[in-house]
Order: structure tokens, then C-alpha cells, then sequence
């Protein structure tokens, strides 16, 4: 048996189709590289975007255009 | 190492600390959480009367109480009559289930012991139980959320108000509630000790929708209402933050966010207005303030001052001695206290010292403790500084080292380019990023600094198409691709020119169309580059991982899309992430548990994932020959180490074949029909493929775009013969 290693190094369209460098591939989306108890690298679907404040910013689907942080001394 | 999942909060009287529900019920409580906990011990503060009483911890689960418990610890005696703290180990982890209502309890083992007390305590007068004014309860949950998690820990505490030491009320001062619960998880005794260590709080900043909003707790986002309407998104826009306020320029609009100061009004400064920071003292209240900006040096006035004593400013005479030592005085309103909204001006409005806001900028950033701005329609090559520690000055023909400073009266000199972007690294270099160019200003620009092209084939995309790595190195998004600058040598180097050379090109990326943002994550190691068609919020997007050094393309919903990014550090590092300022005014995260995007009104969208695995040639020694897949067998995986990924739920493996690597590499893009198609489900070795397939290149592609499921690829091998020559 022969392991095919996953595209680690990700995406690649460098040169013609069917001659992607080792541990790269020319089709993926929605995918992204895993670390594992031994060290090496796995690939699998990305995580989800999950809201993280139940609160709409300026209370309509329109874009938040600017995030800052700002630290306030107490 | 222990991963807290909850913080006491606020709210003692209720805290809920991980779970979804408590209640009490007979000697224990009834927690219900959203989490999928393991118990391995319980704390509960006794009022033990009789020595010698031997005590065991119980889980129950609620739904079938007098049923064998589902774990128990071992035996403990109780070592005195006073009341204590009993910990009670359990000898095996007890699952506490997802919205699972489960009892945690403390009882006697034989004969007249807690559960006698406790039952006691139930039949005094007030029922300590069933009052809600005598007892208190707090639970911190210290666990991991997942199955095959490592360290699985619970804490839970339980004790009567009435035994809380003298001085503390409860539910009043949460600072209070945390060192208490600090004390009780350390040495005991201990009193004589800081309250925090912090100093300061953080708080994001989000604008969208002409709005100001900030957090105003921990998860919670308000409105700044004096916002409202005072801005306007569709005008460039960009923010800094020093000093505790948070700077606008938007165009024509230059506002300030102030979450740092309290103001005072009066109808009438007097003589002689306070300076920039300038201590004024109540006259009755005693309270104290350093100013920091006022509207006006005459006349009525706003004065805004960081707050330095406990107590607060009244209506009162307010007085204190200007940089001339003249006695200022007036009579001022009751403080208010942050957040204000309000327009940036110089000092008092006095132009004469103290010069004027450069008109419709539309960069800003902080450097060496100094506003930068930058982007006017007038000068576009042109930089501004204000003076170092004062926003409020930016009289350039002060001269001394703390002066404000611009490009044209300067030996550092402007950059020769229209500036599309401001980066300041730490203090030591500030990067223009120009349209065709990248300039540095190296040191202070009033005390022997110089500006030195960086790199003159490139050019910055846009303003917020830059991040910094926790290394200290810059990466932008430039006319020519993904770039980097070591932070050391400043060396430029192109990082996507070699994978993919035609990005900028094939995907008609254009400045006056499309945002680039980048966004350093922290958290996974990675930057995550985000295209998006300010339109309509059309987007596609790369994660850089910075370990492998590899681009990883993805998509999110439109309603997803990001218009904006930054890594928020919070104090509590449950807000600790990669912020993703969204489409529809929604602020998200790449959440590890998550198998879906979640949609403007929470439903779930699937994420389509696939990935072409490394092309097969089944027959290397002969250009002409062919090879033969004889089986295929996959390991299908679950979470990763220390975090708390999903195992695989499934995930499809389509097989292709084809005389020539291009042609099957097209095939697959163009979703040909796979010769083989598998979908193998769960986690683990999974039954082997036996299906052949003979050719010369093999393509191994594995999909999934099935809502609520996810995958990870273990390991993937096959067995292949050499057959003969390609038909």
C-alpha cells in the first residue's frame, strides 16, 4: 500500500495543470490543514463562522466597515 | 492545563456559571448545562456539626432519582464540627450530559450525617433552601466540551450567604466575588492582597451602518447613541485608538469615541482655562480629575478629564492652577461619565496655538504615542503627526522634540507616493504603503528620523490589506500578490507569485471594487485573506497557514463576507479570536465546533469542502504504460489535539482517471463524473475500497457540502499494479 500524503502546503497554480509540487494540490476550497497528537499535519474542512455577539451591528444587515480595540484604564 | 469555560459574573445572585439552568433541590443542586461536562469532583462548604460523620459525593441524574447514582466518591470523614470546605474527589469521570438536568449532591453515608444537616438546615426558620436572601450558590465549570477531551475538571461551590466573611456583599462588587473565589481555590488566610492585577479593560469597537458600537459587558455590544447618524460608512473610514478613545476619520467627519474620560459642562471656563493636563478639584465633592481636552477657552465649555479619585464631580465649584500658575475657577455640572461622542478639534478650538486637523483625512494610526493621519484629497503624498501624547495639538511650527510634525516641514520628507496605507511597527518604523511603492519612516520624525523606500515593484492594495504575525513580520496584500517584510532585515518578499502567480489577474481584483482585509489569527496560526466585492458582499478568500507556508482557498456566504478584521485579545479569553466584521452587521469567529456558517437569521449554511488529493502517475517507469488501482482504503479522523474539533460525520471520495494529469486535473474542476464514488461515514479505519480502476493518472477527491457534517482525513492509501501500455 502506497499513502497518498495530503496537499499540506495547500493550493498551487503555478505552472500547467498536472504538475502541482509535492504536497500541494490544484482543486481545494473550504479546507484547511489540522495538527494531531502526533505532530502531523491532516486536512479537512474548515471551521464554521459562528456569530460570536447576538448583537447586529448598527441593527440592520448592512457591513461592519471598521473594527478597534481600545483599553481604558480603570 | 485547565481550560475555564466560564467566569464568575456579574449577576451573583445568578450565576450560571456553564450551565443553563441551577436549582436546588433536597441536599444538592440541580445544574443542567449546554455542555457535555465531566465531573471529576465537587467543593461544598458544610456547616458539618459532628465530627467523625463520613460524607460521600453523589451524581444523580434528575429524571430518575432513587436510582443507583451514576457516580460516587470515596468515603470522607469529617474532620471537626465547625463548617468547612469538603472537595470530593470521584474516582471515575461521570458524564454530565448536553441539557441533561443532573443532581450534584453531598450526603451522609451511614447514620446522622450532612444529608441530616442539610434536611436541617431545610426545617430552620427562613429555609436557607427555599430563601433566596440566605442562600447563594456559585459553580465553575474547569473542563474541556468534548468526548476525548484530556483534564476533564469540575468545581462546583455551594455555601449560605451568611457565611461569607464580613465586609463582602455579595452580588454587589464582582471584583469582590472573584478574589473570594480566588481565596477559596488557594491559600486560605490570605487578606492582604491586590484586588487585580489589571489595571485596565478592553473593549472592541465595531462600526457599521453610519453606528458606533461598543462592548459594554463582556458578550454584549451596545450602541454609542450620540453616534447615531453622525457618520457615514459610505465615505472611507478608518479608526486608532489611544489614551482610552477611540479616533475617527471618516472624510469630512472627525469624531472621537471617548470611553476613558468623564466630562463636566460649565456656562463659563473663566480667566483662565485648564491646559492639557491641567488637575481640577472639586469643591465640594473633592473629586479629582487630569484634563484632557476641552471644547472651548472661553465662555461655555466642555471639559473632558480622566477621573482620579473615588469620588465623583457634583454640581460644584471647580478650581485648580492653569501651566501659568493662574488660579482657574468656575462653576462646573455633575460629571458624566463615559462613553461621549464628540468632534475632534485642537485644544479649546484655538487654532492660533495649537494649529488645525488636516481637512478630509482618511488614514489614521498611532505611532510613537502620536495621531498619524494621511489620505486627504488635497495632499494625497502628504503625512501628518500630532504632538506625541496630545491629539489635541497639531501646531507644526513648535519644533521642539514632541512636536507635531508633517511630511512637508520635515527632514524625514514625504514619500513621494499617494498613500494608500498607514503600518506602524511598534516604535520603531512606520510603513507608507503607497500605489506603487512601500516607504518607511525609520525613528521619530522631529528627533533625526528619515524616510527610505522599502520597495519600489510593489504597491499597497488598500488600506486595511495588511497584518502583522506574532513574529513581529508584515504582511500586505499588494498590486503583485501576498507579500511579506521581515520585521529585521525589511527584506520584501512575494509569497504568492510562485503558487499563484495570476491571482490578482485571474480574479480582476480591482481598489475601487473590491476590500482586501487581512487578518492575523492567533489562535490557529495562520492569516486569513479575504476578497470582497463591496457591492454585494461576493467574496473569496485565502487562509495562509503560517506553519506549512501553504493558501488554502475558501468561501463564506455573502452575508458572511468580510468587510473587516482584527484579533481582539481579550482580558477573558473566551473573546479571544479572530474577529470577522460581516455583511450583514454581524460580528463572527471561526468557531473549531462549529460544522456550519451561520446565516444573518441563524440558520445553518453548508460548507461545501473539497480537495483534490496529489495526483497519482500509475505507472512512472513508462510514459506509455498504465497502472491499475487494485484498492483503496481511508482512515477517516476526528478532532485535533488540544482543541475540540469534530470527528468526522462523512465525507464522499470520487476517483477519477485519465491518459494525461491535465486533462483528469480538468475533469475534476469541471465536475466530470468519477469513475468510482464512496462515501464512507464515521471516524476511524474504515471497510476497504475494492473497486478497480485503471489508467494513467488517478485523481483521489474528497467532498463534502452536507450540512451539520464534517470531516478530517487520517490517512489515505492505495494498492496499484502496473498493467500494460495506454490503449
Amino acid at each position: 500500500m502506497a499513502e497518498i500524503l495530503p496537499p499540506i502546503r495547500g493550493f498551487y497554480r503555478g505552472s500547467l495543470l498536472g504538475h502541482a509540487p509535492d504536497l500541494t494540490t490544484e482543486v481545494m476550497n473550504n479546507c484547511r490543514t489540522r495538527g494531531t497528537l502526533e505532530k502531523r499535519l491532516r486536512i479537512g474542512k474548515r471551521p464554521g463562522l459562528n456569530k460570536r455577539y447576538a448583537q447586529q451591528i448598527g441593527g440592520a444587515a448592512q457591513p461592519i466597515v471598521n473594527l478597534v480595540v481600545v483599553e481604558v484604564s480603570s | 492545563m485547565i481550560e475555564l469555560v466560564g467566569q464568575p459574573s456579574a449577576s451573583y445572585y445568578n450565576t450560571n456559571i456553564g450551565f443553563s439552568s441551577v436549582s436546588k433541590t433536597g441536599p444538592g443542586m440541580v445544574f443542567t448545562s449546554p455542555y457535555n461536562l465531566y465531573v471529576t469532583s465537587l467543593t461544598f462548604l458544610l456547616n458539618a456539626q459532628t465530627a467523625g460523620t463520613t460524607v460521600k459525593g453523589y451524581i444523580n441524574n434528575i429524571a430518575s432519582l432513587g436510582d443507583s447514582p451514576l457516580g460516587e466518591s470515596e468515603a470522607f470523614a469529617v474532620p471537626e464540627d465547625e463548617f468547612f470546605f469538603i472537595t470530593i474527589l470521584f474516582t471515575t469521570y461521570v458524564r454530565f450530559s448536553n441539557n441533561s438536568p443532573m443532581l450534584l449532591s453531598c450526603a451522609a453515608e451511614t447514620g446522622h450525617g450532612l444529608t441530616r444537616m442539610f434536611r436541617r438546615n431545610l426545617n430552620e426558620s427562613g429555609d436557607p433552601w427555599g430563601d433566596s436572601t440566605y442562600f447563594r450558590y456559585n459553580a465553575i465549570p474547569n473542563t474541556r466540551t468534548s468526548d476525548d477531551d484530556l483534564h476533564p475538571f469540575m468545581w462546583v461551590h455551594a455555601f449560605p450567604q451568611k457565611y461569607l466573611p464580613s465586609g463582602l456583599v455579595v452580588g454587589e462588587d464582582d471584583e469582590e466575588i472573584q478574589t473570594y473565589i480566588s481565596k477559596f481555590a488557594g491559600q486560605s488566610g490570605i487578606t492582604q492582597m491586590p484586588s487585580s492585577d489589571a489595571n485596565y479593560s478592553k473593549k472592541l469597537v465595531a462600526i457599521g451602518n453610519d453606528e458606533v458600537w461598543y462592548e459594554s459587558s463582556e458578550g454584549t455590544m451596545t450602541e454609542l447613541d450620540a453616534a447615531n447618524g453622525d457618520i457615514d460608512v459610505t465615505a472611507q473610514l478608518q479608526s486608532a485608538s489611544m489614551s482610552g478613545k477611540v479616533f475617527i476619520v471618516n472624510g469630512a467627519n472627525k469624531k472621537v469615541a471617548d470611553f476613558q474620560n468623564v466630562k463636566i459642562t460649565t456656562t463659563d471656563i473663566g480667566a483662565n482655562p485648564p491646559d492639557f493636563g491641567t488637575i481640577l478639584t472639586g469643591g465640594t465633592s473633592s473629586a479629582s480629575m487630569v484634563v484632557d481636552y476641552v471644547t472651548a477657552l472661553s465662555g461655555a465649555a466642555t471639559i473632558y478629564g480622566k477621573l482620579t479619585t473615588s469620588a465623583t464631580f457634583a454640581a460644584e465649584t471647580v478650581t485648580g492652577e492653569d501651566d501659568d500658575g493662574n488660579a482657574i475657577s468656575f462653576t462646573g455640572t455633575s460629571q458624566v461619565v463615559a462613553p461621549h461622542w464628540y468632534d475632534w478639534n485642537v485644544y479649546g478650538g484655538d487654532t492660533t496655538t495649537y494649529g488645525t486637523i488636516p481637512d478630509g483625512p482618511t488614514l489614521i494610526a498611532k505611532y510613537r504615542g502620536r495621531i498619524v493621519l494621511s489620505g486627504t484629497s488635497q495632499y494625497p503624498h502628504q503625512w501628518y503627526m500630532s504632538r506625541q501624547l496630545n491629539p489635541w495639538d497639531w501646531a507644526y511650527a513648535a519644533l521642539d522634540a514632541q512636536s507635531p510634525v508633517a511630511g512637508q516641514n520635515a527632514d524625514a520628507a514625504e514619500c513621494g507616493d499617494i498613500i494608500v496605507s498607514l503600518i506602524p511597527y511598534k516604535d520603531d518604523y512606520l510603513i507608507f504603503g503607497g500605489v506603487n511603492s512601500i516607504y518607511g519612516l525609520f525613528g521619530d520624525a522631529t528627533s533625526g528620523g528619515e524616510t527610505v523606500e522599502v520597495d519600489s515593484t510593489t504597491g499597497m492594495f488598500g488600506p486595511n490589506s495588511w497584518c502583522w504575525d506574532k513574529k513581529g513580520n508584515l504582511y500586505f496584500f499588494g498590486t503583485d500578490g501576498l507579500n511579506t517584510i521581515d520585521r529585521k532585515t525589511l527584506t520584501l518578499t512575494n509569497l504568492s507569485q510562485s503558487s499563484i502567480p495570476k491571482l490578482v489577474k485571474d480574479k480582476l481584483l480591482n481598489q475601487s471594487t473590491y476590500r482586501v482585509t487581512l487578518g492575523f489569527d492567533r489562535l490557529r496560526n495562520g492569516i486569513t485573506i479575504c476578497f470582497t466585492l463591496l457591492a454585494d458582499g461576493t467574496n473569496f478568500n485565502y487562509f495562509y497557514d503560517l506553519k506549512s507556508e501553504g493558501f488554502f482557498p475558501e468561501s463564506y456566504p455573502s452575508s458572511c463576507a468580510a468587510y473587516s478584521q482584527i484579533f481582539y485579545p481579550a482580558i477573558n479569553d473566551d473573546y479571544t479570536d479572530l474577529y470577522i466584521g460581516g455583511a450583514d452587521g454581524y460580528l463572527r469567529v471561526f468557531d473549531d465546533t462549529s460544522k456550519n456558517d451561520i446565516d444573518t437569521d441563524g440558520t445553518s449554511i453548508a460548507i461545501s469542502s473539497n480537495v483534490l488529493m496529489p495526483i497519482q502517475d500509475l505507472n512512472e517507469e513508462d510514459d506509455d504504460g498504465e497502472g491499475r488501482l487494485i484498492s483503496t482504503t481511508m482512515v477517516t479522523a476526528g478532532g485535533a489535539s488540544g482543541g475540540a474539533f469534530n470527528d468526522t460525520d462523512g465525507v464522499t471520495l470520487d476517483i477519477h482517471v485519465a491518459d494525461d494529469a491535465e486533462t483528469l486535473v480538468e475533469d475534476v474542476i469541471d465536475g466530470a463524473t468519477p469513475l468510482i464514488t464512496k462515501t464512507y461515514t464515521g471516524t476511524g479505519r474504515q471497510k476497504r475500497l475494492r473497486d478497480r480502476a485503471r489508467g494513467k493518472w488517478l485523481g483521489m477527491y474528497l467532498k463534502n457540502s452536507t450540512a451539520s457534517q464534517t470531516w478530517v482525513l487520517g490517512k489515505l492509501s492505495i494498492k496499484t499494479k502496473i498493467v500494460g501500455r495506454i490503449k
